[in-house]
């Protein structure tokens, strides 16, 4: 490995693991949401290492894209996530750490146990063909599961706009087209 | 860029610390926002063993990165149900914490 390639993956390594850190420990949301992207992108160059570059792509446009944005649209419509008073850690707080403090011990005790049988040097592949494979999989061996998970993400997308629409604005709208007189009933509570 | 040499080992360690630094939000998290970016960080440590497991043990079928692929799809879909379940919270109840969400019925 040449100096440049261990800086690289030093760099990739230490910006994902602080980035993972300040995502849940930071107590201004917001903060913790905008700490998702070098996270995101620290996973991205991993893919690059790993010569996935579909998957650098893929990782850029949904999760440091999509994810991101939406993740920051849901903070910003509820209140008091910008307020370092408000407590964001709950009764657990010292319990989460033992449990997520033991859980990585115990797993890296496996690991280093079972470091024998694991294989050190990757085997040469020809990273340019990946993603022409990987087209070509989709639509032969793997269409099943590629078609249900379109259909798992339409479902998905539909249940989102079912869940997120306001019932209190139609509510109100049929109240209006049919008793004019009598008060909207607020069954229930917008802010 | 070429491929650094790294040991698979390099990557389970990490995925590892990832998914307990995952699995530490997603304990002591209070806003259920919060709570959802733990389960991305996870399922991004999930996502990166794959991808390893897959270019270090069998290179030659495509399996595990189709296995990555269909991760983050349910990721995004994962996402979208859960903000909007958190809007619709936040709608009935004013609030988004999770340990103030004790009713079956707003």
């Amino acid at each position: 490995m040449s100096t440049i390639e261990l800086a690289v993956v030093v760099f990739l390594t230490v910006m994902t693991v602080i980035s993972a850190l300040m995502v849940v420990t930071v107590r201004n949301l917001i903060h913790a949401g905008f700490w998702l992207l070098p996270f995101f992108l620290g996973i991205g160059g991993f893919y690059l290492i790993l010569s996935l570059e579909f998957l650098f792509a893929l990782q850029l446009l949904l999760y440091a894209g999509a994810v991101m944005v939406v993740v920051l649209f849901a903070l910003m419509l509820t209140r008091d996530v910008m307020n370092p008073r408000v407590r964001q850690t709950n009764r657990l707080y010292v319990a989460a750490i033992a449990a997520s403090a033991s859980m990585m011990a115990f797993l890296i005790v496996v690991i280093y146990r079972n470091m024998g049988g694991l294989s050190t040097l990757p085997p040469e592949v020809d990273a340019g063909s990946i993603t022409r494979q990987l087209g070509a999989m989709l639509l032969n061996e793997y269409v099943l599961p590629f078609e249900l998970t379109s259909a798992l993400l339409l479902s998905a997308m539909l249940g989102a706009i079912f869940l997120a629409r306001n019932p209190k604005v139609e509510l109100m709208e049929e109240e209006t087209a049919n008793e004019p007189g009598e008060p909207a009933a607020t069954l229930l509570h917008t802010p | 860029m070429s491929l650094a040499n790294l040991p698979l080992h390099f990557f389970i360690l990490l995925s590892t610390v990832l998914l307990t630094i995952g699995l530490y939000g997603l304990i002591s998290r209070r806003n259920a926002i919060a709570v959802l970016m733990s389960i991305e960080i996870v399922m991004n440590a999930a996502n990166l063993n794959f991808a390893a497991f897959w270019r270090y043990l069998h290179p030659q079928s495509l399996e595990g990165v189709v296995f990555v692929l269909v991760t983050i799809t349910v990721a995004a879909a994962e996402v979208a149900v859960g903000m909007a379940v958190v809007l619709s919270i936040y709608r009935t109840l004013h609030t988004v914490n999770v340990d103030e969400v004790a009713q079956m019925r707003g």
